[in-house]
């Protein structure tokens, strides 16, 4: 071997080490390894000792017990420079009482940093880490959750904190039968932190969506959103209400808390089947118990659309002028090809939300079946941009003659055009046409979910893409962006193999700077933490 | 010539006099009419038919979502009187239960309501309406969970079949037996004897569970819906007694009912499943494999050999050990039979399928779709392919080592495309096949003393009425031959979709030809025509104490939970 052999050998030696340090410096992986007899029930990132940085809160089963429990794992100080971000042992445990349902992280006392707020049937409490023995738990005020039974395996996380009217304090938001409570935290010094301002919303009645629970014989029918449920029983068969001593069912829209009318607080948006109802913050901080408008919606959630994979529709505020826009993704089956329709709709002054015909400000047509969407910014100028997997039906017809075990998928992103694209002639939200296609082989195995614009790992100001390429693997792509235009790197910046059962637990991108994420397994929790 | 004439118009007067007879019957029966229309103006929660104060009329008791009790009673025929009458106001409507019962000796039925404060009992004043404060039968039987108004419940049941009404309270995680005691003379308010009760069991229960929490989009909704399931009660032991049957996870317990009636707090038996372990290295559910059960036991149980006395089936993997009972109880120490299955199976059950009285023991094979298969579904046919063996059981002590009955048989779907394209279609047309199974309704709506039967359309627009068919009780049915049918006897290896809701529908129609005897209905009637209201049901009651039923039918706005509409018919009084 010549010596400008050996050095080319030696600098693709290097190279490939320095990719290989590039990789691990890029992500961190902190294992935190729970004891065979204990569960991972669900693990989240939240800011609890109130030092900036984001915790870790894991939600556990003790196997042999039955009892659950929450464990908090603080951040370690100085974590940028050393390899694990937290301890294995929680710096905190709490053993839960057999009535919680749910959890949540909010600042709701006059201690540093915030705490950990409880949700019984009945109730809503504050268990204080370090607080005395006698003034640990207290409860905040009375609610009736729509939960009324707790999990025996599990304590959920509720995310319930919302500052609804911008004064840096959190309020607590909680579902109740028919409605919601929403309770606004107050603070002085002599009383310290206080929830005295409740409103309680009241969710107006509408057409019930999905199926009428039919059939008193061997075939009954039901279901739900995307969902349809189909029961087929013998002759001779209990029925109903000889087999079950009580059966109760309670359902309220999803809440969401968004800007409506560019005050600058939140306000409530919540869907029914016909209808978005809007319930405005009032100056003095409270909500009306019934909403002070009701939209018709453009595409209401009938039998048909709740059989409907690819619907859903999405309150998100896209021109950031403090109004919250929307936009319906609709199954037409109008054309021979599956197809699904984008509706976009712009709130503004002039027309209101859905304007008086219902038409949308922009309209994308897309082959096949969609997944649901999510809005990344994807190209780092602080607008929301629209993330789409699509299911190629198209694509599929061509499977008829091969003996593939994968379907072919895209995924698509459309940026948003900002203040040029309101502007322009159609006044266009997002770019007619993707700014960004990659092609997919989905398999069974593989989750769309996890398809997620993690943030800027590269520094170059373009999120980068987590992809779980397998039921095993993830990986985390490099996109670039040269003269406008998106593309993706194809070998991965940073691969992790996992547990096939696995659950990747995304974050919101509030809560962490960082780019950071969670893989949940049985008995181990994986966090993942990017520059 | 001239007597023929005569006998031809004898003939034909008879053949008038005939037709008008039948006429006139069907007009009896068939004549039907509507009555009252109730559309009262408060929320409803829930609603009843019963005689409470045993006058022989039936009352039509409402129960608002704010607390009040009203009764409705009858004039004449299917006529009430809308203006309801009663002053209850139940203290805590949201977490109420309600029931009827006979607590007190020789009294009529009472109205039971089971709430946080206890259980208290409401006896109807002379007119047959209900007020007051009633009388707290105890305090410690409480039921906390929030139901949106009061609602009816089957917690009053004679579980051990002393002809006392005992109390089933459930709670998340646990049913609680409340056993009547009978009065306690020494305790007697307002003349009554108000009777005792004991808890002598608290049986954990697994909760039927579905919640969602997704807040990803508008359109998803939060959601709780659970049920708490009833008591189980078998006799186990041939005494003829029922025992309690109690099941949590993998453990089953057995209360035997004591010749007294008592019913032990402690079980006589106890079995934890996990102790049947095969040793064959455990399967997962992979694709082109067989689904097996996993680590999951399988419990079944039937008197296998005809002496009355339950036994026991338990599988895990690809064991099966067969246990009999004994006049003292279930026992699990020693096995009758072991079989052992050459490959892994997806479900076990006992049914008979040949003529004798003794169960055989089925075992189903399905084979998950491969990959290539799932995918390739996407534009084509695709089967869903299963395997069924039925052992038969020898002399009820075990079964045939080999299968007697072995058939192959794979379920055909259409292509995932098509079915995402128009899924409307296909749901219509299982909604279509639901609909054939018609709702009934048994009862003597004519006076005669013999049960008729009301049977409702298949679009839910008239009722139609068959005269004196007998007892039209829905447990009626074989589901063994009905298994039998599609898994064996039928010629088919391959079934469409479509030839399964075909074969529903037979099922359907033959179950109605069962009910009618084959006939044409003796009349129908059309129901009102409710714009935007949907059919929720129908019963009977005899509201003006004539001896003939009237039905009331209850409505509900499309869309909505709870009844708010009643519609009352009945035969009319002039043809009775």
């Amino acid at each position: 071997m010549n010596r400008l052999s050996i050095l080319i050998f030696l600098f693709l030696l290097t190279s490939a080490s320095e990719t290989g340090r590039a990789q691990s410096r890029l992500g961190r992986v902190t294992r935190i390894q729970l004891s065979p007899d204990v569960e991972v029930a669900e693990a989240v990132l939240r800011d609890v000792s109130g030092d900036g940085n984001v915790d870790l809160v894991i939600s556990a089963l003790d196997l042999k017990t039955n009892g659950r429990s929450l464990r908090i794992h603080h951040r370690l100080q100085g974590s940028k420079s050393v390899r694990e971000c937290f301890r294995q042992a929680p710096d905190h445990t709490l053993s839960l009482t057999p009535d919680v349902v749910a959890f949540s992280i909010a600042d709701v006392h006059e201690d540093a940093g915030r705490e950990v707020v409880l949700f019984s049937p009945r109730g809503v409490f504050v268990w204080r880490p370090k607080g005395s023995e006698k003034e640990r738990f207290k409860k905040l005020f009375s609610a009736e959750l729509l939960w009324q039974v707790p999990d025996v395996d599990e304590v959920f996380f509720w995310d319930a904190a919302r500052d609804v009217n911008g004064d840096g304090l959190d309020d607590l938001m909680l579902p109740e039968t028919g409605g919601y409570r929403i309770a606004v935290q107050g603070r002085s010094a002599e009383a310290g932190a206080f929830f005295q301002a409740v409103s309680t919303i009241q969710i107006p009645e509408d057409r019930r969506a999905g199926f009428r629970a039919g059939g008193k014989g061997p075939v009954q029918t039901g279901g739900g959103q995307g969902r349809f449920e189909l029961m087929l029983g013998l002759p001779g068969r209990q029925d109903e209400a000889t087999r079950n001593l009580v059966r109760i069912e309670d359902v309220v829209p999803a809440p969401f808390f968004l800007d409506w009318d560019a005050d600058g607080d939140l306000d409530l948006l919540a869907q029914t089947t016909t209808r978005l109802h809007v319930w405005p913050l009032s100056q003095e901080g409270q909500y009306n118990e019934l909403p002070g408008e009701s939209l018709l919606s453009p595409v209401p959630l009938n039998q048909e659309r709740t059989l409907d994979i690819s619907y859903s529709s999405h309150a998100v505020d896209f021109n950031q002028d403090g109004r919250a826009d929307c936009v319906i993704f609709a199954g037409d089956k109008s054309k021979k090809n599956l197809r699904t329709q984008v509706l976009i709709f712009r709130n503004s002054p002039e027309k209101g939300l859905f304007g008086e015909k219902g038409r949308p400000d922009q309209l994308l047509v897309l082959t096949g079946i969609v997944a649901p969407p999510s809005f990344p910014d994807v190209d780092g100028d602080g607008a929301k941009d629209l993330l789409i997997v699509t299911l190629r039906t198209d694509l599929i017809e061509q499977l008829r003659n091969s003996s593939s075990d994968s379907v072919s998928g895209e995924i698509s992103v459309y940026l948003n055009q900002g203040k040029r694209g309101e502007k322009s002639k159609r006044g266009e939200v997002f770019s007619r046409r993707p700014d960004f296609i990659h092609s997919i082989q989905m398999s069974p195995e593989g989750d769309t979910k996890t398809t997620h614009f993690l943030g800027d790992v590269t520094g170059d100001g373009v999120a980068e893409l987590l992809l779980r390429t397998s039921k095993d693997h993830l990986s985390v792509f490099m996109i670039r962006q040269r003269k406008g235009e998106l593309s993706l790197v194809d070998r991965p910046l940073w691969e992790l193999n996992i547990d096939e059962e696995a659950n990747v637990e995304l974050p919101d991108v509030e809560v962490s700077k960082n780019r950071e994420f969670l893989v949940l397994e049985d008995h181990q929790v994986l966090h993942v933490r990017f520059r | 010539m001239r007597m023929n004439m005569v006998s031809g118009y004898r003939a034909l007067g008879l053949l008038v006099v005939l037709l008008l007879t039948h006429a006139g019957l069907a007009q009896t029966v068939g004549g039907m009419k509507r009555g009252t229309s109730l559309i009262p103006d408060y929320p409803i929660s829930d609603h009843m038919v019963a005689d409470f104060d045993g006058d022989g009329r039936d009352e039509l008791v409402v129960f608002a979502k704010d607390g009040r009790v009203l009764s409705y009673h009858g004039t004449s025929g299917a006529s009430l009187d809308p203006a309801p009458r009663g002053k209850l106001q139940l203290a805590d409507p949201e977490r109420s239960l309600i029931a009827t019962g006979s607590f007190f000796e020789g009294a009529k039925k009472q109205l039971l309501v089971l709430s946080p404060g206890g259980l208290r009992v409401f006896r109807p004043d002379d007119r047959g309406d209900f007020s007051g404060k009633g009388h707290l039968l105890t305090s410690r039987a409480r039921f906390n969970l929030r139901v949106g108004g009061p609602i009816r419940s089957n917690i009053v049941q004679d579980v051990n079949e002393d002809g006392r009404p005992d109390i089933v309270v459930p709670t998340p995680g646990f049913c609680e037996l409340w056993l009547n005691q009978g009065p306690d003379e020494s305790e007697e308010k307002d003349g009554l004897g108000l009777p005792r009760f004991r808890r002598v069991a608290k049986a954990a229960v697994r909760l039927n569970s579905q919640s969602s929490r997704g807040m990803s989009s508008l359109n998803k909704s939060l959601r709780s819906d659970f049920s708490i399931p009833n008591l189980t009660t078998k006799d186990v032991n041939g005494d003829g007694r029922l025992d309690l049957q109690i099941r949590q996870d993998d453990i089953r317990s057995w209360h035997l009912q004591r010749e007294d009636g008592s019913i032990p707090g402690k079980p006589d038996v106890s079995l934890d499943l996990s102790i049947f372990r095969d040793t064959t290295p455990k399967s997962a559910i992979a694709p082109g494999q067989i689904a097996s059960m996993g680590d999951r036991r399988s419990f079944e149980s039937r008197d296998l050999d005809d002496d009355g006395i339950l036994d026991y089936v338990i599988a895990h993997r690809r064991k099966i050990w067969i246990f009999h009972g004994t006049k003292a109880g279930p026992q699990f120490t020693k096995p009758s039979f072991i079989l052992r299955s050459v490959e892994d199976v997806t479900a076990l059950t006992l049914l008979h399928l040949d003529k004798d009285t003794r169960p055989d023991l089925l075992l189903i094979k399905v084979e998950v779709p491969s990959v290539t298969t799932f995918v390739l579904g996407f534009v084509s046919s695709w089967d869903l392919s299963f395997s069924a063996a039925g052992y038969r059981n020898t002399n009820g002590r075990e079964f045939d080592k080999a299968p007697t009955w072995k058939k192959e048989t794979a379920l055909r779907f259409p292509p995932i495309l098509s079915i995402l394209k128009d899924p409307q279609a296909l749901v219509q047309r299982i909604e279509y096949m639901g609909k054939k199974f018609r709702k009934q309704l048994g009862g003597d709506f004519d006076g005669d003393g013999k049960e008729d039967l009301a049977l409702l359309s298949e679009d839910a627009d008239r009722i139609d009425v068959f005269r004196s068919t007998g007892s039209a009780d829905e447990s009626d049915g074989d589901g063994d031959e009905s298994l039998r049918e599609i898994l064996f006897e039928d010629k088919r290896s391959t079934w469409e979709l479509e030839d399964v809701l075909l074969w529903m529908g037979g099922l359907a129609e033959r179950r109605v030809a069962a009910l009618t005897r084959g006939r044409n209905p003796d009349g129908s009637v059309a129901l009102s025509d409710r714009e935007k209201m949907e059919f929720t049901g129908f019963e009977t009651g005899d509201f003006d104490g004539d001896g003939s039923a009237e039905i009331v039918l209850s409505y509900r706005p499309e869309g909505a939970v709870r009844v708010t509409l009643f519609d009352v018919m009945g035969v009319d009084p002039s043809q009775k």
